[in-house]
């Protein structure tokens, strides 16, 4: 397994798209907490307040209990970005013909698949450990309390970005297979991930009550394991706690998209 | 030893039959050429015993064992064009076949010296011309000091002296005892460094020979006299007669093996012959294999 893990971030360290987008993913991973963080602050101390006349500085949102599940949600906003580290990765090696070659020169499909998974899960188990970390810092910086109980209370939030980040990455993964070009995968990806489905899901929600059916669609259902926290602070009803349906569909998917990208390297020619 | 049999190998695209229950077997050593017309389904059967072409039907064996993954690593192969990461340089390119083929990367500078690209082996692959990218192919292939090397088509695209370069190589290759299967649609190629040879057309093996044998077991004679009707009917009965046949005012006659002119000559003399022209046909790949394609037809 860690033959193939290197053979993977062999390809990957030696190239630049990979930098670029890892570097900006990790420059938002600090950029954009650290930056609300003092963005909440200035506006605390300009006498800004939201509903009900609680000024902004004083939110709790970076305090412990709270910042495990504010800060995954808004990283799970740039998964985007780890996404596009994968279709590119593979979408290349169809256009190269390099997982032809790799083929030839003795790399079973199986083991070929086995590292773009081990990368994948790699990947997102050292995202999750920085966010875990940043989490940490921020909370130990900012957090009035820092008692033990309070810092793992929620805790579990970073294990179920990691389970997103499995999930999102395989997504991405199967309709790069699917397509098997990066530029079209990617502009279709941008276009069903921020237009078809959330009208889609939209309709169906709002039009026709049928929320159940709305969350099974695929990037929704990837996202729903971290809800979006931010409206308790208006005083709204939100989900603070990880859904037993939703972690199931999650791992469905991931099921699901393990299935059909084995089946789909493994049963086609490479041509 | 076989290195390689194929049995009933069948490949299908739709309605398309682009390999037909084929039947190969290759011995250890020998230089084996694939020979036939483009599209006769050459690629396609390298394809399948190379793993990146999933067969309908049929099977193949690598060294007498049911194909697998873990033989490839012992098999250096070129599959229609050379296929890199652009943008790594030779040396990385080899570094990742070193990795999957688990092998050290000791050999790396050996064969890129031998393949004459050392000096080129930091630029990045993009930059290379067609004849350097054909080159590291063949570099990648024998990377991991192969047992059987298969080459498709190695010289496509190349200039003369990459040609010559390239056969030379193979012809070096295979003096060191390797297997080699080359498919190529270049007759004179497979005649120049082939052992034996096996003739696909859509898909069907329709012929398998030596070299040597198919090329030595007759003797054509071009003759030509001022009676053609005499001349036919000596030579009929001369011993090492075996067939004839007329092209314009000559006489293409098929002796037995290693028939020389001069006897001819003496014997149709010595029947009262006048022969005016007399010579000896070589006949080339090129004429076998039209003749071999005709009689199919």
């Amino acid at each position: 397994m860690t033959r193939l893990l290197s053979i993977e971030y062999f390809k990957l360290r030696h190239s630049k798209y990979f930098w670029v987008l890892m570097v900006l993913f990790l420059i938002f991973l600090l950029a954009v907490p650290f930056g609300s963080k003092v963005f909440i602050d200035y506006l605390g101390s300009m006498g800004e307040s939201i509903a009900g006349g609680i000024n902004i500085g004083t939110l709790p949102i970076f305090d412990f209990v709270d910042i495990w599940q504010n800060l995954v949600y808004i990283y799970r906003l740039f998964s985007i970005f780890l996404g596009f580290i994968v279709v590119i990765s593979i979408s290349n090696e169809f256009s190269y013909g390099t997982i032809k070659q790799n083929v030839i020169d003795g790399l079973s499909r199986r083991e070929f698949w086995l590292t773009k998974i081990t990368f994948i899960v790699a990947n997102a188990a050292i995202v999750s450990l920085c966010a875990l970390l940043v989490g940490l810092i921020m909370g130990f910086v900012w957090s009035p309390v820092t008692d033990f109980e309070f810092i793992i209370k929620n805790i579990e939030f970073i294990a179920a970005y990691f389970l997103h980040l499995i999930g999102f990455q395989l997504f991405c993964l199967t309709i790069a297979l699917l397509i098997k070009r990066s530029g079209i995968t990617i502009a279709l990806m941008i276009f069903y991930i921020y237009v078809i489905e959330p009208i889609l899901t939209a309709i169906l929600e709002y039009e026709y009550k049928l929320t159940t059916l709305a969350n099974l669609f695929p990037v929704r259902a990837i996202g729903n394991i971290i809800p979006n926290p931010f409206p308790k602070y208006i005083l709204r009803e939100t989900q603070t706690f990880i859904g037993t349906t939703d972690t199931l569909i999650l791992c469905g998917y991931i099921l699901v998209f393990l299935f059909l990208s084995y089946r789909m390297l493994t049963k086609r020619d490479l041509r | 030893m076989t290195v390689l049999t194929t049995q009933n190998l069948h490949k299908q695209y739709g309605k398309i039959t682009a390999v037909d229950q084929l039947n190969l077997s290759i011995d250890h050593g020998t230089v084996f050429g694939l020979l036939g017309p483009n599209g006769s389904g050459k690629t396609t059967t390298l394809g399948m015993i190379l793993g990146v072409t999933r067969p309908t039907g049929g099977s193949f064996h690598w060294f007498g064992e049911e194909a697998n993954h873990q033989q490839r690593k012992e098999i250096g192969a070129i599959l229609e064009k050379p296929n890199f990461y652009p943008t790594f340089s030779a040396h990385k390119n080899l570094q990742i076949a070193c990795k999957i083929k688990e092998v050290g990367e000791s050999r790396i500078p050996e064969v890129l010296e031998l393949v004459d690209l050392h000096q080129r082996s930091h630029d990045p692959f993009r930059t290379y011309s067609l004849g350097m990218k054909q080159r590291l192919a063949i570099a990648s292939a024998l990377l991991a000091n192969p047992k059987v090397l298969i080459l498709d088509e190695p010289t496509n695209g190349l200039d003369p002296k990459g040609i010559a370069q390239i056969r030379s190589l193979i012809t070096d290759i295979a003096q060191s005892g390797k297997t080699i299967i080359l498919a190529s649609h270049l007759l004179d190629e497979v005649q120049k460094v082939c052992e034996q040879f096996a003739i696909l057309r859509n898909g069907k093996l329709i012929h398998q020979g030596h070299v040597d044998e198919d090329f030595n077991d007759s003797t054509k004679i071009e003759i030509g006299a001022e009676n053609l009707n005499e001349l036919t009917n000596a030579i009929k009965q001369y011993p090492q007669y075996i067939s004839h046949q007329l092209t314009g005012n000559k006489l293409l006659v098929d002796l037995a093996q290693e028939t020389r002119s001069s006897d001819v000559n003496r014997y149709l003399i010595g029947s009262g012959v006048a022969v005016d022209h007399i010579q000896v046909i070589k006949m080339n790949l090129e004429q076998k294999f039209m003749e071999i394609l005709s009689d199919y037809d």
